[in-house]
């Protein structure tokens, strides 16, 4: 049975839904489609070689928004990557880069080494070894 | 709700386990780039003559390793990802070190090694155009 250890997309995720679950700042659902950098430069209409995007939000009227990830980035630069395009649709589609947004990237940078951290290996001995404290009081 | 609805790198996982179920208990661990090149300079040292001899590096050329499998004869063999590689091509260094696995330490690079990795790679291929093509049909 082969396992990753650690997904840092999944990760991401769980961080963002544990979040924002009861709603929050996001009424909406949120899908992320990771796609080449072909389909993301059309998306992005810039011609190719010229810029690289590595991920993009897109705000349709009536449609949930959509984040695009560019699957030329790699791995360990996917939490980042995610995190700034959710903090876009936590912003809205006007706020662009101003103090909102950089409000809502820090939270979920912050929430994911959290995360991070609890389940790195180390993480995890020192839960365990919380627990077996416990059992022992 | 964030959620994902096409991750490669989870396809190429449930694709192997699905070929090999028998496998033993494998874990990928994703590594920082620092640690991957002090694993290849370890691997290096080890390895200097074969290295060199199969002219595959020069003496003082930089080695960058996406992805390294560790066999121990006491524990079950790990898989490491250079982190810094991007996740289309995770998928291919995925596949890789699953083939090396799956032929044997022994079998290097050779033919048994290569028609593993090329089955891996085709079930993958297949099961990414399935799934690209059910999630259009629902778009």
């Amino acid at each position: 049975m082969l396992t990753l250890e650690f997904n840092p997309i999944e990760t991401m995720i769980e961080t963002c839904n544990e979040m924002f679950r009861n709603g929050g700042f996001i009424e909406q659902d949120v899908n992320i489609k990771i796609i080449s950098d072909r389909e993301m430069n059309q998306h992005g209409k810039v011609p190719k070689g010229k810029v690289f995007l590595s991920g993009m939000i897109v705000f349709r009227e009536g449609q949930n928004p959509e984040i695009l990830i560019n699957d030329l980035v790699a791995m360990m630069h996917m939490p980042e990557v995610i995190a700034h395009e959710m903090a876009h649709a936590i912003a809205g589609a006007n706020a662009g880069h101003g103090e909102f947004f950089e409000a809502a990237f820090g939270a979920i940078m912050v929430a994911y080494k959290k995360t991070k951290a609890m389940r790195s290996v180390e993480g995890k001995a020192m839960i365990k070894d919380l627990i077996a404290l416990a059992e022992k009081l | 709700m964030l959620t994902v609805n096409f991750n490669p790198m989870q396809i190429i996982i449930d694709v192997c386990n699905q070929m090999f179920p028998d496998l033993s208990a494998i874990d990928i661990s994703m590594i920082s780039s620092d640690e991957m090149a002090e694993i290849a300079k370890l691997e290096r040292e080890k390895e200097k003559v074969d290295f060199i001899n199969n002219n595959e590096v020069k003496e003082d050329e930089e080695i960058f390793f996406a992805g390294v499998t560790m066999f121990d004869d006491d524990k079950n063999p790990a898989i490491l990802i250079n982190g810094a590689v991007p996740l289309e091509h995770v998928v291919e260094v995925v596949a890789h070190e699953v083939a090396h696995v799956v032929a044997g330490v022994e079998a290097e690079h050779g033919k048994e090694f290569e028609k593993v990795f090329n089955d891996i790679f085709q079930a993958y291929c297949i099961a990414h155009e399935r799934i690209k093509k059910d999630l259009t049909e629902v778009i």
